[in-house]
């Protein structure tokens, strides 16, 4: 008698979002698919199957250029976050005290202003009329050419942009974690590294590769922040993928170069989660 | 089979979970006076049981009838009871007074109603100077009042309690067994209480249904159960008391491993038994007397029991609980264990 | 044991000091738009001075007006919408996925690892290149709804894991229905969570570029406006603009963290 039932509740509180996520989440990236593997020419689709956009993609250089630009730029940017991310965090969980969520909520806050605005905000600091060179320029000196759409200047952008997401992520996981056992691994006579390395970072290593990835996978296909601060050799590949999605109109080689990006996505995701063996970082199960 | 007029009545009642069979083909009758006690181990089904009962669950087999009616498929919002659980689930966002007339204003009770039932339960379980208070800002003695409250307050047709108890300590628990048992007798309701623990059960109710692996073991007055047992499972598990291995020729049963005899009154099985002593049943003699040959080795001394730990030559250990007496057998001291050959309780040897 | 205690204090203030360093990386730009924001010289204010000229300027340009009415309708219903599928969700992996659940909190994730322009342009791919659908305000809602989805699941689950569904329970012996249940004790126990949820899915599709940017084509929202703006330089105005969005933000976030302070210190 209560089979019935236990499964129609079940069909209303997991079916219905499972719904929704494939018909809006998966469906679309379906089509995505799809559509590189199809053509545009004279901004009008041709349904004709054809690996062709695939083949402009690994064989023109400029492409390849972007990618690798990317994937470079993404991991420095993740990496850099990580390591920045992980003081900032341990800090404040461990002496933030009663102030604990005011501190990360304060880091956690400039997240939810959007890109577009942050970027403004951004370039008021870093463009050739900003805060910065304004003020080196009124001391007589020169201003810093780096940070003006460069590389550089991308780089700063999303560190800005993703600071706020791997803090937090970090700081949740460390917020779990109990920190007496730090304590019972120096009573065990455990010096600060080997606590560090032994016991601290192996049993958050699965909250850190999330946040290492809530920054990886948008800093891999993110387009406003190069085109807005990159300059002319800073064409990343999501930047690519929007013009021919915008001025270009080659569609179906869009799709294609977004087939990449949520395939390296995906790729990165499992590489890094089949690093982290779930019992060994702590992980007993969702049932509480 | 069963008596139709039963109060509460439980009938042939199974839950499977897949193929996990928490319970198996139950049925207890409970009338309109009584307080039951369902005891069993951890996992013996008994929570099952009472989430039955409640309609947090539903049986996969069989009837369960309040008053006459049948209440299998009711949801347990529309089945008028009151319930208690072992963490008291007050809620916390609400007062004590919020608490108590939650349950009335489920029922749609007149605002003078509600106070006249409030004022009820804030007498009859002295929450006087509580009612405003929020649940985090009271003891767990006091907390389990309130939850008591909240079961009660509405007149339900009977009262489900789920080791209540539990949380409490040592005393304050024995303090509550003697409320609770008081409120039951005034209010002339079933309580059906779940415990594991078999003091409390044997303290409190009138009956006592022993439940072990999702079957009903045993069904009784409580003097009954605790004196005649019908199981080696409710021998062991009512009251404290130790196993022998024996050999019986009908008459006379012999314990190999002590080197001891005893011959019951009344006939018993052959061949291998299974014997069980209730520790408070042991006499201690004079060394050199008839009996188990055994040192005292350790004197645990409980309120006004003693409890003797005893090593027979064979290295095994016995407990033997006596009155506090003066002039009591010491550390190191050498007696003779023996029992009343009618007391001790004999089953044809498990598996 | 003295060096010990130096080197302690060492590590403790050198990471006091990222904190801080993260602090003024982070609001710098946001604290030297406010004043440029305010000034005449906006791109050197200081010192600082008053003039609510772009202010002004903001609330009688006509483009941005529309596109303040079409932001708010965007960020509201995908607040809701996000919100509902997020509670279905969490409450489904919570209560009834059994085995499942690490599968489902996966899966329900998922929109978090895929950035948002990827989300804008497979959704605008499905509907306008496959279906040959324009994109319109409900195709634009429905894909914010599935990138702020998964915020709203994460924010939801931290604060539904801690409670104890056994308290519904007690609601329904004591008489209550299950969906009086949910509304008298489950609710307001939750509430923070629930709020929280709402509020960051507001605030995410007010503010999000790409999916809109996609999926709406010439209807304006404020983040397109702005994007379309810079083409010509960073004006006043955007600094305006992001300014207010910046207060509106720190505005919400205060009100929650009151809420969440007073559930948690007064009666619960």
């Amino acid at each position: 008698m209560s089979e019935p039932n236990a499964a129609a509740r079940k069909r209303v509180f997991l079916y219905i979002p499972t719904t929704f996520l494939v018909l809006f989440f998966v469906l679309p990236l379906v089509a995505l698919v799809v559509l590189s593997f199809w053509q545009t020419a004279n901004y009008k689709i041709v349904r004709e199957w054809t690996t062709l956009n695939y083949v402009t993609l690994a064989t023109e250089s400029a492409y390849i250029t972007f990618f690798l630009r990317s994937l470079l730029m993404a991991t420095l940017v993740s990496i850099f976050l990580v390591v920045v991310a992980w003081p900032i965090a341990f800090f404040i969980v461990r002496f933030g005290g009663r102030y604990k969520l005011i501190f990360s909520l304060l880091l956690a806050v400039p997240f939810l202003s959007g890109e577009v605005l942050r970027l403004i905000a951004l370039q008021g600091m870093l463009g050739p009329t900003g805060l910065i060179n304004g003020a080196l320029l009124r001391m007589g000196a020169a201003p810093l050419r780096f940070i003006m759409y460069s590389n550089s200047a991308t780089f700063i952008a999303f560190v800005y942009l993703y600071l706020p997401m791997t803090v937090t992520t970090i700081y949740l996981s460390l917020l779990n974690f109990d920190l007496r056992l730090a304590s019972a691994a120096s009573a065990c006579g455990a010096g600060r590294l080997r606590v560090f390395s032994e016991v601290i970072w192996p049993l958050n290593l699965s909250g850190t590769m999330i946040g290492f990835l809530l920054s990886f996978i948008p800093t891999l296909s993110a387009s406003l922040a190069p085109r807005f601060l990159g300059g002319p050799n800073g064409t990343l590949y999501g930047m690519s993928m929007a013009q021919q999605f915008g001025e270009s109109g080659t569609w179906a080689l869009g799709a294609a170069m977004g087939v990449v990006l949520v395939l390296f996505s995906i790729a990165a995701l499992v590489i890094l989660s089949l690093g982290v063996n779930l019992r060994r970082t702590g992980f007993t199960g969702m049932e509480r | 089979m069963t008596d139709a007029s039963a109060y509460i009545k439980i009938d042939n009642v199974s839950r499977h979970y897949g193929a996990v069979k928490a319970l198996h083909n139950l049925s207890i009758d409970i009338a309109k006076h009584e307080f039951i006690a369902i005891l069993g181990p951890s996992g013996s089904g008994k929570s099952t049981l009472l989430r039955l009962i409640a309609g947090l669950d539903r049986p996969s087999e069989g009837r369960i009838f309040f008053k006459g009616e049948d209440v299998t498929a009711l949801p347990p919002h529309k089945r008028g009871i009151g319930m208690v659980f072992q963490e008291f689930l007050l809620f916390p966002h609400r007062t004590v007074r919020e608490n108590l007339a939650f349950p009335l204003r489920m029922t749609q009770e007149t605002p003078a109603k509600i106070k006249d039932r409030l004022d009820w339960a804030e007498g009859i379980l002295s929450l006087n100077g509580l009612m405003d208070r929020y649940p985090n800002q009271l003891s767990g003695g006091q907390q389990q009042r309130v939850a008591l409250g909240r079961g009660l307050v509405a007149n339900p047709t009977l009262l489900l309690l789920d080791e209540p108890l539990a949380n409490l300590d040592r005393e304050l628990r024995q303090e509550m067994e003697v409320e609770i048992r008081r409120y039951q007798k005034q209010l002339g309701i079933p309580f059906i209480y779940v415990t594991h623990n078999q003091e409390e059960a044997l303290s409190m109710s009138d009956r006592v249904a022993v439940i072990n692996k999702g079957k009903l073991e045993a069904l009784g007055e409580r003097q009954e159960i605790y004196d005649h047992p019908n199981t080696p499972f409710v021998a062991r598990f009512v009251g404290r008391a130790t196993r022998f291995d024996g050999v019986s020729d009908g008459t006379t049963i012999n314990i190999p491993e002590h080197g001891y005899s005893f011959a019951p009154s009344a006939p018993v099985p052959t061949g291998r038994v299974s014997v069980f002593v209730k520790n408070e049943r042991f006499a201690l003699g004079a060394a050199g007397t008839p009996g188990i040959a055994c040192t005292v080795i350790d004197v645990v001394l409980r309120g006004p029991f003693v409890e003797f730990i005893l090593e027979a030559a064979n290295k095994a250990r016995i407990i033997a609980v006596q009155p506090k007496r003066p002039n009591m057998h010491a550390i190191g001291a050498d007696i003779s264990l023996t029992w009343d050959a009618n007391l001790a309780h004999i089953f044809p040897a498990e598996g | 044991m003295d060096s010990m205690s130096l080197k302690d204090f060492a590590a403790k203030w050198t990471m006091g000091l990222i904190l801080i360093v993260a602090y003024v990386f982070l609001y710098m730009p946001i604290v030297h738009i406010l004043f440029a924001s305010l000034s005449n010289h906006p791109n050197f204010p200081y010192p600082p001075d008053f003039n609510p000229k772009s202010y002004v300027n903001l609330a009688t340009n006509s483009i941005y007006q529309s596109a303040f009415v079409n932001s708010l309708i965007i960020a509201s219903c995908t607040a809701v919408l996000s919100t509902v599928m997020g509670f279905l969700a969490t409450i489904g992996v919570l209560r009834f996925a059994g085995k499942r659940a690490l599968f489902y909190a996966v899966f329900f994730a998922g929109p978090l690892f895929v950035s948002e322009i990827l989300l804008g342009i497979s959704s605008m791919s499905l509907y306008y290149l496959v279906f040959g659908l324009q994109g319109n305000m409900v195709t634009a809602i429905i894909a914010n709804s599935v990138h702020c989805f998964s915020f709203c699941f994460l924010i939801m689950a931290a604060m539904l894991y801690k409670y104890d569904w056994r308290m519904n329970e007690a609601a329904i012996v004591c008489g209550a229905t299950p969906f009086r249940a949910f509304l008298e004790v489950m609710l307001p126990l939750t509430w923070s969570g629930i709020m929280g949820s709402l509020i960051v899915a507001f605030v995410l599709a007010l503010n999000g570029l790409d999916i809109s940017f996609y999926l709406l084509g010439a209807t304006p929202t404020m983040p397109s406006v702005a994007w379309g703006a810079l083409r010509y330089g960073v004006k006043p105005e955007l600094y305006a603009l992001s300014t207010i969005i910046n207060a509106v933000v720190f505005g919400a976030i205060i009100v929650l963290f009151v809420k969440a302070r007073n559930t948690k210190t007064a009666p619960v």
